[in-house]
C-alpha cells in the first residue's frame, strides 16, 4: 500500500505560549483513506477541509493528535526517519524555494538535504531541470522565474530525492493553461515509473484527468472515494442531458434545474430520470439530432456532494 | 560536515547577492570615528586599544544579531523551514554552516577599523602578543557561531525578534566590556559579564597589545570555547524543541 491513513485526527488549540491552550479547531476527523502503491489520487474538498493538515502528517512535517499514518509501510511517527526519504513534497505557490539561489543552486541544496552523493545530485538536478524544461534558466536567480517556472522548479524540488510517493499540495497554483497541460503529462510520466502519486487540488478538470482515484473530504473527514466515473454515477440526484447545436428553449420544462451553453453545446440539469427522458423527447421533437445523456462532470458531483458553501469555509 | 558545507556554500551565495548582509560594514566606521575621536581628543593613548577593539568585536557581534540569526526564521517566513523538516537530513548542521558563513565575515570588522585608524587618525594599536590576540578572535568566531545558533532558535519562537534583536546589542557590549572594563561596572554586575564570552575575548585582546606577559592565557582561550560550546549544544536543543514542537502544534511560534 503507497499510503495508509487510519482513523486519523488532528486537532490544533487556538491561543499562545508553549502550550496553547485555546479553543480547539479540528483539522481532521478520524479520517481513513488508503491509496495503493502506483494510484494517482486526487484529494478534493473546500478551503478548510484538512487536505494540506493530511499532506503535512504524511510528510512527517506534522504529528497526528491520533489515529495512524503510514507511507510504503512505515509509520509517519515512529519511522518518520524511513518515510523522509521515501517521500517528496511539492507545495503550491512561490514559497519555498531560496530566491537569491539559482534553480541548479536551490536542487544542489535540497538534493544534499536527501543525502544525495554529489555525483548522484548533479546529474539529478541536471536531468530534473531538462525534464521540466529549466535548463535555459537554470543558472538565473530565482527571483528572476516566472510564477509558472518558479512552480515548476517547486516540482524538480519534490523530485529530487527520487521518492516513490509523492504529494502535491495545489501543484498548479500559478501555472499557465499551457504549464498545467504539461504538468498533467509529467504525473502520467510519473505514474508509468510506478510513483505513488496524491494531489490536493480545486481543479476538477485537473483531477479527472490525471487521478485513478478520487477522495471527497469537506471538516476533515472522508465523504466518498471513488473513481472519477464512479464518483459521478453516485450523484443519483441530478440527470444530464447534452446537445449539439440545439437553438431551442428548454427552461420551461418541468424537472429542468439547470440549463447552460458551452462551445456550442447545451448541458441541461434535470431532477431526475423522467425529466431528463422529456428534455430528450422535447429536443428530439424539435429537430435536433445530436442529443444524448450525459454523466456529471466531478465539478457537478463536487458541489453536489460537498455542497455549494459560496465564501464560506 | 556535507550538510554543513552545504549550507556555507548556500549562504555565501546568498550573502553575494543580497548586499544587505553586508550592513553592518557601513554602520561600523561610524563607531569606530566616534570612539577613536573621542579617546584621542581626551589624549588617552592607554585606551586607544579600546577604542580599536570595541568597533571590531561589535562588528562580529553586528553580523551574529543582525544576519545570523535570521537564517532560521528567514527560511520560516520564505517557506523553506518545512520542506526541510520533511527532508532525510538534520537541520542543524545546514544552519550551523550558513551561521558560520556569516561569522566568517565577522573578523573584516577588525581589519576595517585597524584600516580607519591608520588613514584617518594615523594611529594603529601595536599587538605585543600577536598568536594571543588571533587565538582570541579564533575562539570568538567560534564562540560567536554557537551563541548565534542559540539565538537563532531562540528567535524562532517569537512574532516580534526584531524588539530582542535590538536588545542584544548595546546591554551586550556594556555587559562583556568591549569598550569599557568590566571593572568600572557595578559590582553585583560583574558575575554576570563572566556569562558573555565576548568579555574574556575582549580582556585577552587587550592584554595582547600590552607589552607584558599574558596571564592564563590557556584558561581564559578555553573559557571563551567553553561558553561558545555551551551555546552551541543548548543552540542545538532549542532549534531541535522548536521543531519538535512545530511538529506538533502546526506553529512554530511561541507568542
Amino acid at each position: 500500500m503507497g499510503v495508509r491513513v487510519s482513523d486519523l485526527t488532528r486537532t490544533y488549540h487556538r491561543g499562545k505560549g508553549w502550550r496553547p491552550r485555546g479553543a480547539e479547531v479540528t483539522a481532521l476527523a478520524g479520517l481513513s483513506l488508503e491509496v495503493p502503491t502506483g494510484e494517482v489520487h486526487g484529494l478534493l474538498g473546500p478551503n478548510g477541509a484538512g487536505k494540506t493538515t493530511l499532506c503535512k502528517v504524511l510528510s512527517t512535517i506534522l504529528l497526528p493528535s491520533s489515529g495512524s499514518a503510514a507511507v510504503l509501510g512505515h509509520d509517519v511517527v515512529a519511522e518518520a526517519a524511513l518515510v523522509r526519504p521515501l517521500l517528496g513534497i511539492v507545495f503550491g505557490g512561490e514559497r519555498g524555494l531560496y530566491w537569491k539561489l539559482s534553480g541548479r543552486q536551490n536542487l544542489r541544496y535540497w538534493a544534499a538535504l536527501y543525502k544525495l552523493p554529489d555525483d548522484v545530485a548533479r546529474r539529478r538536478a541536471d536531468e530534473l531541470l531538462e525534464r521540466l524544461g529549466l535548463t535555459a534558466k537554470a543558472d538565473d536567480l530565482v527571483e528572476t522565474y516566472s510564477r509558472g517556472m518558479k512552480q515548476r522548479l517547486h516540482l524538480a524540488r519534490g523530485l529530487i530525492g527520487d521518492p516513490k510517493v509523492v504529494l502535491f499540495d495545489e501543484p498548479t497554483t500559478g501555472m499557465d493553461p499551457v504549464a498545467a497541460h504539461d504538468f498533467r503529462g509529467l504525473i502520467g510520466e510519473l505514474r508509468d515509473e510506478g510513483r505513488t502519486i496524491l494531489i490536493t487540488t480545486h481543479d476538477m478538470a485537473e483531477a479527472e484527468e490525471v487521478c485513478d482515484r478520487v477522495t471527497l473530504i469537506d471538516k476533515g473527514r472522508v465523504l466518498a472515494t471513488e473513481t472519477p466515473r464512479g464518483l459521478a454515477r453516485m450523484s443519483a440526484r441530478h440527470r444530464w442531458v447534452e446537445a449539439d447545436e440545439a437553438e431551442v428553449d428548454v427552461r420551461h420544462l418541468p424537472g429542468v434545474v439547470e440549463v447552460a451553453r458551452r462551445d456550442g453545446v447545451l448541458r441541461v440539469r434535470t431532477d431526475g430520470d423522467a425529466s431528463a427522458r422529456a428534455v430528450l423527447d422535447f429536443l428530439l421533437d424539435n429537430g435536433v439530432r445530436s442529443v444524448r445523456a450525459a454523466p456529471p462532470t466531478l465539478e457537478e458531483v463536487y458541489l453536489e456532494i460537498i455542497g455549494s458553501r459560496g465564501m464560506g469555509v | 560536515m556535507r550538510l554543513f558545507l552545504t549550507g556555507l556554500r548556500v549562504q555565501f551565495e546568498v550573502m553575494r547577492r543580497q548586499p544587505d548582509h553586508l550592513l553592518t560594514l557601513c554602520t561600523l566606521p561610524f563607531t569606530a570615528v566616534i570612539l577613536l575621536s573621542v579617546v584621542l581628543h581626551s589624549a588617552r593613548p592607554d585606551l586607544v586599544v579600546n577604542a580599536f577593539l570595541a568597533p571590531a568585536l561589535m562588528g562580529l557581534w553586528g553580523f551574529a544579531t543582525g544576519s545570523a540569526v535570521e537564517v532560521v526564521t528567514g527560511d520560516n517566513w520564505s517557506g523553506t523551514l518545512e520542506p526541510g523538516m520533511a527532508a532525510p537530513g538534520a537541520l542543524h548542521p545546514v544552519y550551523l554552516g550558513r551561521i558560520a558563513a556569516v561569522m566568517g565575515l565577522g573578523v573584516i570588522p577588525l581589519g576595517e577599523t585597524w584600516l580607519l585608524g591608520g588613514v584617518l587618525f594615523g594611529v594603529t594599536p601595536t599587538i605585543h602578543h600577536p598568536w594571543v590576540f588571533w587565538a582570541a578572535m579564533a575562539a570568538s568566531v567560534f564562540a560567536m557561531t554557537g551563541t548565534s545558533l542559540l539565538m537563532a532558535a531562540a528567535l524562532l519562537l517569537s512574532r516580534n525578534g526584531g524588539i530582542y534583536q535590538n536588545f542584544l546589542s548595546f546591554p551586550i557590549y556594556v555587559l562583556s566590556g568591549v569598550m569599557v572594563p568590566v571593572s568600572y561596572l557595578p559590582e553585583p554586575l560583574r558575575p554576570f559579564s563572566h556569562l558573555v564570552f565576548l568579555s574574556w575575548a575582549a580582556d585577552l585582546m587587550r592584554d595582547s597589545a600590552s607589552p607584558g606577559p599574558v596571564s592564563a592565557v590557556g584558561w581564559r582561550l578555553l573559557a571563551v570555547v567553553v561558553l561558545g560550546v555551551v551555546g552551541l549544544v543548548a543552540g542545538r536543543l532549542l532549534l531541535a524543541a522548536v521543531l519538535r514542537r512545530a511538529r506538533e502544534l502546526g506553529t512554530v511560534r511561541y507568542a
